[in-house]
């Protein structure tokens, strides 16, 4: 199947604005195939931009998330320019100002993944690849986690997801499912500088998590995107200002309960999501991880991924 | 005397030499991280099988004599008593023993 890339603005642009059965843009992330409409420009230019690398899904593809941005109908639209996100023709979320149209869709198709697919096992986790054997980082914002990954991503590791990990829930591997990497405050800066050549999308300020940018993902992963990891390292990072990059193994049962207090619907696995938690703990080496620079963090993971002891 | 008894939908993962381990109850769908100490007291109960353990059952189980060690069988108590309160032990109260209360 063609790639977005091969489509030009235009082309996008029309897609996104055509309505009916057969509108919308189809594109395919990871295991899923996401149907999106929007008549803003800005949001076309991000979608022809950082979704260059994916797939189109052929027109007769069945859709897993049918979603739009688009200005709120009614007396709103009067006012102050707003921008809403609809999902098969409900509103989940608050509108937001007129300019954060692609944050948005990326926050809303997050929301469809781990809101409704429970096909899979969900995780707030940042996961990449390297030698066969995924790399968890989960970890709450503001944790350092985009931004290691970020900078993994530019090192020799492989992007999964800065932001979701989808465990099979059969054997327990790391699905791809490569989206725009999303970067916050100043995370922007230090990645710019870690990775001069990478274009971000636009940068939209004051939004409910600060000043956000987007960039693609590298076109490889987006192309790996049928190929799972086996599990091989859960590290929880946390970022601290001036301290010396640093990995401390950590117990596998605190492994296991701080997955589960980041995972999405652990709930709906139940008994399940709980064997299937320690499995993947099983066959990980576990740790926490504490950085100040982010050069030194990526030598010490780079250590980590070529099976040296660190 | 209280006996205790292991809830039926109680699973637990612990891995060798780690000082604590993780407990779940399917039906609540809570999780629990515990000392390993603690494990130890829920694998003793369990071991008694059917039969709801006393004290001096759970003691026995796990290898202590608490017979003339009020602070061992202090301390055990309130082992049991913190698994009972998060739920992962039961308490079976006296009159539901034989030679309790009886039905009226």
């Amino acid at each position: 199947m063609p790639s977005l890339g091969e489509s030009s603005l235009d082309e996008v642009r029309t897609a996104l604005r055509t309505n009916g059965a057969d509108g919308g843009l189809r594109l395919r992330t990871g295991p899923y195939v996401a149907r999106i409409r929007s008549p803003l420009p800005e949001v076309a230019e991000s979608v022809a931009k950082l979704y260059r690398h994916h797939e189109v899904a052929e027109a007769s593809s069945f859709v897993d998330f049918d979603v739009a941005v688009r200005r709120p109908r009614g007396a709103r639209a009067l006012r102050r320019p707003q921008v809403v996100f609809e999902f098969e023709g409900d509103e989940p979320f608050n509108p937001l100002p007129g300019d954060q149209g692609f944050p948005l869709l990326e926050w809303g198709l997050n929301w469809c993944v781990y809101g409704l697919c429970h096909q899979h096992l969900t995780l707030h986790s940042a996961v990449l690849e390297r030698g066969g054997r995924a790399l968890l980082l989960p970890a709450p914002s503001g944790s350092g986690k985009s931004t290691l990954c970020a900078a993994l991503l530019f090192s020799g590791w492989r992007l999964l997801s800065d932001e979701l990990a989808l465990i099979d829930p059969d054997s327990a591997a790391l699905l791809p499912n490569p989206r725009p990497v999303s970067l916050k405050n100043a995370s922007i800066e230090v990645i710019q500088r870690f990775a001069p050549m990478v274009e971000f999308g636009s940068r939209v300020e004051e939004t409910a998590k600060g000043v956000v940018a987007h960039f693609a993902p590298p076109a490889a992963a987006v192309r790996d995107s049928h190929r799972p990891a086996a599990p091989g390292f859960i590290v929880f990072p946390k970022y601290t200002p001036d301290a010396p990059a640093r990995l401390v193994p950590m117990e596998r049962s605190r492994t296991l309960m701080r997955l589960i207090e980041n995972a999405f619907n652990y709930d709906i696995f139940g008994r399940a999501g709980f064997d299937l938690l320690g499995a993947l703990v099983d066959r990980s080496e576990c740790f926490a991880f504490e950085y100040g620079d982010l050069a030194e963090a990526v030598r010490l993971f780079d250590r980590l991924g070529r099976g040296e002891r660190v | 005397m209280t006996a205790y008894l292991v809830p039926a939908d109680l699973t637990t993962r612990h891995w060798e030499g780690e000082e604590t381990a993780v407990v779940r109850l399917d039906v609540q769908g809570t999780t629990h991280l515990v000392a390993s100490e603690a494990l130890a007291v829920v694998q003793a109960v369990a071991s008694c099988g059917e039969a709801a353990a006393g004290l001096r059952e759970i003691a026995h189980a796990l290898g202590q004599d608490i017979t003339d060690d009020p602070a061992l069988a202090a301390g055990l108590q309130r082992i049991i008593d913190g698994l009972v309160q998060s739920g992962l032990l039961r308490q079976r109260p006296d009159d539901a023993e034989p030679g309790g209360e009886q039905p009226r």
